[in-house]
C-alpha cells in the first residue's frame, strides 16, 4: 500500500490542517465568551468570576455576571451558533449564496409571528418559540410546498422568499403603528435582534434545541457535500435526496425559529456564517459546525462593538446588519456578473 | 448471471402529467454494452432515469437481481449501480480525489470515515480512467475529456456491475468521445461491467455497442445487435431520415450515411 500513502498523503494532511483550524476556531469562541464575562463597566478577575459562577456571593460581581453578562453571553453564542449551522445548510443545500432564512422570509416570518404573539396575546416566552417555529416551518411549506412536488427546487423560490419577507415586514410594521403603544418598546428592541435584558430563564429552550439538534443535523449533514453534486449525482451515489433535504430543512428552521423568538432577527449571521466559514476552510467538504462557531464568533464579537466600541450602546442586529449589507451588496454584484441572477 | 439481472416491465413514465413512456419492457443484457438510441424527445433519458431510480414509473415494474428496485435502500442500490447523469455540478474548487472518493459513500456508515479498502477502491477506479496524477487538481482546471475521466472514476469507485451514463461524449471533441468510449469498451472487456449508455450518435453507438435498443415517441420498436437494428427502415422511421447503410472500414459495424434533401437533388441531376 505504498502508493495509497503518496496519493491519500496530501488529503491526510488538508484534514489535518481542517482539524487544527477548528481548534483555533473554538479557541477564538471561548476567548470572546469569556472575554464578554470579563470586560465592562467593571472588569472582573478569573476568580471573582469563577467564584461567582460556581454559586459563591461575590458582591456586585455575582449580580452583574449572573444576571446581565452570562445570560447575554450564553444567548450570543447560542443564538449565533444556531443562525449560523442554518444559514450554512440552506445555502448548501439550495446551491445558492443568497438562500439563507433571512432572505428567504423565514426569520421575517418567525419575527412576524412573535410581534403578533408580543401584541396580541402576551405569551409567555416559551410560547414565542413555538409562535415562531409554527410561523418558519409554514414559510417553508410555502415556498417548498409546490416545488417539492417537482422533485427540483426552484431558484424562482428566493424571489417569493424575497416577496414573503416584504409581506411578513409590512404586516410588523402594520402592527407596531397601530398597537398599543406601552409594548412598542419590547417590541422594537426585540426586531433590532438585541441581547438587552436577556434572561437565563429564557434560554433552556433554545440550548436544548441546539444541543440536540446540531447532532441531526451534522448526521444528515454528511451527505450534504454530495448534495452539491447536484441531486441526481447525490442520488446515484446513494443519498435519499428527498428525505434528507426535507429533514435538515425541518432541523434548521426549528434552530433558526428557536433563536430568533429569543434574541430576535439578528441581521446577516446566518448570511455571513457559512461564506465565512467556507474562506477559512475550503469551498468544499462539510463545515458545518464550523459555520456554526462562526455565526457564535460574529454575534459574540458585534455585541460586544456595540456595547463599548461606541458612546452610544447598539443592539447586535445593528452592527451584524453594517457588516452584513456591504457583503449582500457586493455578492449580488458578484452574482450579476457570473450571470447567476 | 442471475444475480445482477436488470429488466422492467411494461413501464410507464410520465413528468407533469404527460406520459413519456409507454409500457416499455426491457432487460439489460448482463456484461455487455446497451445503447439506448433515439431522437431527441423520444423517452430514452427519461427511461434512464426510471432504470436507475430516479424517477418511479407509473405503472410496471424494474427489477434488480429479482427484487424491485424500490424495496432495496438507497446505498443498496448505489452499490449495485452506478450512474452518470448528464446534469451535475462541479461545485469551484473540488479536488479529484476528494470528487472520486465520493463514490464511497454507498459504502460508508454513521459514523466511519475512508476505510483501507475505501482508499483501494478510489486508487484503483483513479488507476483505470488514468488520473492518478490528477488527484490534487481542481476539476475546473481539467480538459472536458478529462473531467469525463473523472467522472467515470467517481462511478468506478463504487464498485457496481452496472454502470448508467447520460450522453457521455455530449459536448466533446471527436477524439475525446472515442477515448472515453474505447476506456468504457475496455472496462466492460477487462472487468465485465454491465454499461448502459444513451448516445445520439447512430454511428458511434453502432461501432460500441453490443446491444442496440431503437426508441421512438416513449416505445422500444427495435432491439438487438448494431448490424440487426441499424437497416435503412429502422433509420428513417426512427429519425425521419433517409440513408444508406455501409461497413466501417476499421470495425465492421454499420454506419449510416443520411442523405438529405440536398443530396437528393443532387443525385438526380
Amino acid at each position: 500500500m505504498k502508493e495509497s500513502r503518496t496519493i491519500f498523503a496530501p488529503v491526510k494532511r488538508r484534514k489535518k490542517k481542517e482539524r487544527i483550524l477548528l481548534c483555533g476556531l473554538l479557541g477564538f469562541v471561548i476567548f470572546l465568551m469569556l472575554f464578554s464575562l470579563v470586560y465592562g463597566e467593571t472588569i472582573y478577575s478569573f476568580n471573582e468570576i469563577f467564584a461567582a459562577l460556581t454559586g459563591k456571593f461575590v458582591p456586585g460581581a455575582s449580580f452583574t455576571l449572573l444576571t446581565l453578562r452570562l445570560p447575554r453571553m450564553l444567548a450570543g453564542f447560542l443564538a449565533g451558533f444556531a443562525f449560523g449551522v442554518a444559514g450554512y445548510v440552506f445555502q448548501t443545500m439550495l446551491h445558492n449564496p443568497l438562500a439563507n432564512p433571512d432572505v428567504l422570509g423565514i426569520s421575517s416570518g418567525a419575527s412576524c409571528a412573535v410581534v403578533v404573539g408580543i401584541l396580541f396575546f402576551h405569551v409567555s416566552k416559551v410560547s414565542m418559540a413555538v409562535f415562531a417555529i409554527g410561523a418558519g416551518l409554514l414559510t417553508v411549506l410555502l415556498l417548498f410546498g409546490p416545488s417539492v412536488r417537482n422533485k427540483a427546487i426552484d431558484p424562482r423560490m428566493i424571489i417569493s422568499g424575497i416577496g414573503l419577507q416584504a409581506f411578513y415586514d409590512a404586516v410588523i410594521s402594520y402592527l407596531t403603528v397601530t398597537s398599543d403603544q406601552r409594548e412598542l418598546p419590547e417590541v422594537l428592541r426585540w426586531l433590532n435582534g438585541s441581547l438587552d435584558g436577556m434572561t437565563l430563564a429564557q434560554l433552556p429552550l433554545l440550548a436544548l434545541v441546539v444541543v440536540l439538534l446540531t447532532p441531526l443535523v451534522l448526521i444528515l449533514g454528511q451527505s450534504l457535500s454530495l448534495l452539491r453534486l447536484g441531486n441526481e449525482t447525490a442520488q446515484s451515489l446513494g443519498v435519499n435526496v428527498e428525505k434528507t433535504k426535507v429533514g435538515l430543512l425541518t432541523l434548521t428552521v426549528i434552530m433558526a425559529a428557536v433563536a430568533t423568538s429569543v434574541t430576535g432577527p439578528i441581521a446577516f449571521v446566518s448570511f455571513l456564517a457559512g461564506p465565512l466559514a467556507q474562506r477559512l476552510f475550503s469551498r468544499n467538504g462539510n463545515h458545518t459546525l464550523s459555520a456554526g462557531l462562526v455565526g457564535a464568533s460574529l454575534v459574540l464579537a458585534a455585541d460586544l462593538i456595540g456595547q463599548y466600541a461606541f458612546s452610544y450602546r447598539f443592539p447586535v442586529g445593528v452592527i451584524t446588519g453594517l457588516i452584513g449589507a456591504p457583503y449582500l451588496i457586493w455578492q449580488l454584484y458578484v452574482m450579476n456578473k457570473r450571470g447567476e441572477l | 448471471m442471475e444475480k445482477y439481472q436488470l429488466k422492467c416491465e411494461r413501464i410507464s413514465a410520465a413528468y407533469a402529467d404527460e406520459e413519456i413512456l409507454h409500457e416499455v419492457s426491457l432487460e439489460i443484457p448482463a456484461h455487455q454494452i446497451s445503447v439506448l438510441l433515439g431522437a431527441n424527445g423520444c423517452g430514452k433519458s427519461t427511461l434512464l432515469r426510471v432504470l436507475a431510480g430516479f424517477l418511479n414509473s407509473q405503472q410496471g415494474q424494474v427489477t434488480l437481481a429479482g427484487k424491485k428496485l424500490q424495496e432495496y435502500s438507497p446505498k443498496e442500490v448505489a452499490r449495485l449501480l452506478a450512474v452518470l447523469p448528464q446534469q451535475r455540478q462541479t461545485p469551484v474548487g473540488t479536488r479529484v480525489i476528494d470528487l472520486v472518493s465520493q463514490g464511497r459513500f454507498p459504502y460508508h456508515t454513521l459514523f466511519g470515515g475512508m476505510s483501507q479498502a475505501d482508499k483501494q477502491a478510489v486508487e484503483e477506479a483513479m488507476d483505470m480512467v488514468g488520473v492518478t496524477e490528477l488527484a490534487e487538481k481542481d476539476i475546473g482546471d481539467l480538459s472536458g475529456g478529462q473531467k469525463q475521466r473523472v467522472w467515470i472514476a467517481l462511478a468506478l469507485a463504487q464498485q457496481t456491475e452496472i454502470i448508467f451514463l447520460d450522453e457521455p461524449t455530449t459536448f466533446l471533441d471527436l477524439s475525446y468521445q472515442i477515448e472515453i468510449l474505447d476506456l468504457l469498451a475496455d472496462l466492460n472487456q477487462r472487468l465485465g461491467k454491465t454499461i448502459v449508455m444513451v448516445l445520439h450518435d447512430i454511428n458511434l453507438a453502432a461501432r460500441y455497442a453490443d446491444q442496440i435498443f431503437a426508441m421512438k415517441q416513449g416505445r422500444i420498436i427495435q432491439s438487438g445487435s448494431p448490424q440487426e437494428v441499424i437497416q435503412v427502415d429502422l433509420i428513417k422511421e426512427v429519425f425521419d431520415l433517409s440513408s444508406v447503410i455501409v461497413q466501417d472500414p476499421v470495425t465492421n459495424s454499420p454506419v449510416v450515411v443520411p442523405i438529405g434533401s440536398r443530396d437528393a437533388k443532387n443525385k438526380r441531376n
